[in-house]
């Protein structure tokens, strides 16, 4: 079952991209987070050439997000202006992005860079998850007959308020500022074509806490401008650096959708809190894994790749 | 039995050598070699994992044989890590240009017995170092042979430069053959294959074939759109993969979205 994948210039066995695309979705359908962070890492354990995973990375999040998008647009949780102002920030990120990452490729530096990124996102990410999971766990042993959400009712920071160019938002219910939402959505552009993830992990808490958008739309709006963000940085990939593999792409999002369907059937039977422990371990596992990769002296200080 | 029906292959060819060596030619005793390939293209498919090719021939008076293989050229880089604080980061990259991506020298017995004489090696390229012999490395680095040294190493250790002095096999002293092993990840274009027929340390005959490696169907398709046209399949490709994401929510989620959200 090997494959030779043109872009990414190797054999790969194609089960085991199937079976990444379907650890991904598996685990997204489960505890409900894209997955799209820990494709590349897994890309980059089997050799694939770090601008690759990155790009090719991309193209898979536009498969595995399109129905959901459609479904919550269907379902009018999407808010589309609100959508509108963080895709002028990441299509500029997106871009913006591309071309650094041209550069460090030319360089020579782009591996490392991913690299550290990752090792900082996972480490931040999966760091948060754990604490948050444990103290889960341990409130939901506490006090079984009620939980005391405390939700704060102050508003946004009064600085949001006092910035410039403010907006209203109708289907959130907001008045923001344009500047807050143009420059999030560009720090995920950058994160999208730098590391290949969708952003959804840091789209979904800055929405519901920073920007205080209901809850309802969240979900719909984050999804929506996530689907064309990756779609735009997917098409400079190709243009700019000839970095999408498609058949990675492809053979991980039938893959992911494969996944998607049997971790949405057992997270319904499985308790969240427990699910959500493992995959903060995983996450975990995966960052330190990567942060070995560059503390241990490698065999051979030299090596040899294909020139681009 | 490979070995069998070469050899049966290799006889057919006497005959036609015999004929060669008799003919009124100026040096009709000289000594002459016949080769055969049992393929002179390879095909690049999406299923192609390498490739064996048996080079097989005949000669007219017992010596001993040389098979030299040598790719069309293929830059590479050398990265050079080193320690950074606490880190192993690249801190050097070379590029290197102008030199083959495979050089394959194989023979019947190690090529420093065949060929003692480092000058007639030399002549016919056929020393491993001779691979590197208009190498063009850039940024030019501190020590230059070390890096030369360090590429060569490098290149072995992925066998795709390889000194192999048992590789041709000789049978009946007329015949000989050798298998030729092209690895998974190749550059494409037309492969050298040159015989040398050597003897008391000198080469008696030469002859040429080539191999012409390339990309078939569905991989050179890809290739040249995802390279000549590379906008156009970044465009289609990546709405392909909407429509594909679309269609597969569909038809495995069958209401199952709209349920979650």
């Amino acid at each position: 079952m090997d494959i030779f994948l043109p872009i990414a210039h190797m054999d790969v066995n194609l089960l085991v991209i199937l079976f990444f695309g379907g650890i991904v979705g598996f685990l997204s359908g489960l505890v409900g987070v894209g997955g799209g962070f820990l494709i590349t890492p897994l890309l980059l354990f089997i050799g694939v050439p770090p601008l690759v995973a990155v790009a090719s990375g991309a193209a898979q999040i536009v498969g595995t997000s399109a129905s959901g998008s459609y479904a919550h647009w269907r379902l009018g949780n999407v808010d589309f202006r609100m959508a509108l102002v963080l895709l002028v920030g990441s299509w500029t990120g997106g871009a913006v992005g591309v071309h650094i990452a041209k550069v460090l490729q030319a360089g020579g530096d782009f591996g490392t860079i991913v690299t550290f990124l990752y090792v900082g996102l996972l480490g931040i990410v999966g760091a948060s998850m754990l604490i948050e999971s444990v103290n889960a766990l341990r409130g939901s042993r506490r006090n079984k007959q009620g939980k005391t959400d405390t939700t704060e009712a102050s508003g946004n920071g009064g600085w949001m308020t006092r910035l410039p160019l403010q907006m209203n938002f109708p289907v959130s219910q907001l008045k923001l500022s344009l500047i807050v939402p143009v420059v999030i959505g560009f720090g995920v552009g950058i994160l999208t074509s730098l590391m290949g993830v969708g952003g959804g992990f840091i789209m979904v808490p800055v929405m519901i806490y920073m920007l205080r958008m209901p809850t309802k739309v969240v979900v719909g709006t984050s999804l929506f401008q996530l689907l064309f963000t990756t779609a735009e940085v997917s098409i400079l990939q190709a243009g700019v650096n000839h970095a999408v593999d498609p058949f990675l792409a492809l053979v991980l999002v039938i893959g992911s959708a494969l996944g998607t369907q049997w971790g949405t059937r057992l997270g319904t039977r499985l308790p969240g809190e427990q699910l959500r422990l493992i995959l903060a371990l995983v996450v975990v596992a995966v960052a330190v894994k990567m942060l070995f990769g560059i503390l241990i002296k490698p065999h051979d200080v030299y090596s040899l790749v294909l020139a681009q | 039995m490979k070995m069998m029906k070469f050899s049966l292959a290799a006889l057919c060819l006497l005959p036609a050598l015999a004929l060669a060596a008799n003919a009124p030619a100026a040096s009709s005793s000289a000594p002459r070699l016949v080769t055969e390939l049992t393929r002179d293209h390879v095909d690049i498919s999406t299923r192609y994992k390498g490739d064996e090719i048996t080079l097989f021939g005949a000669m007219t008076s017992p010596a001993q044989v040389v098979v030299k293989i040598t790719s069309p050229i293929q830059p590479v880089s050398i990265k050079q890590k080193g320690r950074v604080g606490p880190f192993w980061l690249n801190v050097a990259k070379y590029d290197v240009a102008n030199t083959p991506g495979l050089y394959y020298l194989l023979s019947s017995a190690p090529l420093d017995q065949l060929l003692p004489s480092a000058a007639v090696r030399t002549r016919y390229g056929l020393a491993i170092t001779d691979a590197l012999a208009h190498v063009q490395i850039s940024p030019k680095p501190e020590d230059a042979d070390k890096l030369r040294q360090t590429l060569l190493s490098l290149k072995a250790a992925k066998h795709e430069y390889i000194s192999d002095g048992s590789a041709v096999k000789i049978s009946g002293k007329r015949l000989y053959y050798a298998t030729i092993r092209l690895p998974a990840q190749l550059p494409l274009g037309v492969y050298g294959v040159d015989i040398y027929l050597v003897r008391n340390g000198q080469v008696i005959a030469t002859d040429h074939r080539s191999i012409n490696v390339a990309e078939v169907h569905v991989e050179h398709w890809i290739s040249n759109i995802t390279s000549n046209f590379s906008w156009i399949f970044g465009v289609s490709f990546t709405f392909a993969m909407m429509m594909l994401g679309l269609f597969l929510g569909v038809v495995l989620g069958r209401g199952r979205n709209s349920k979650k959200a």
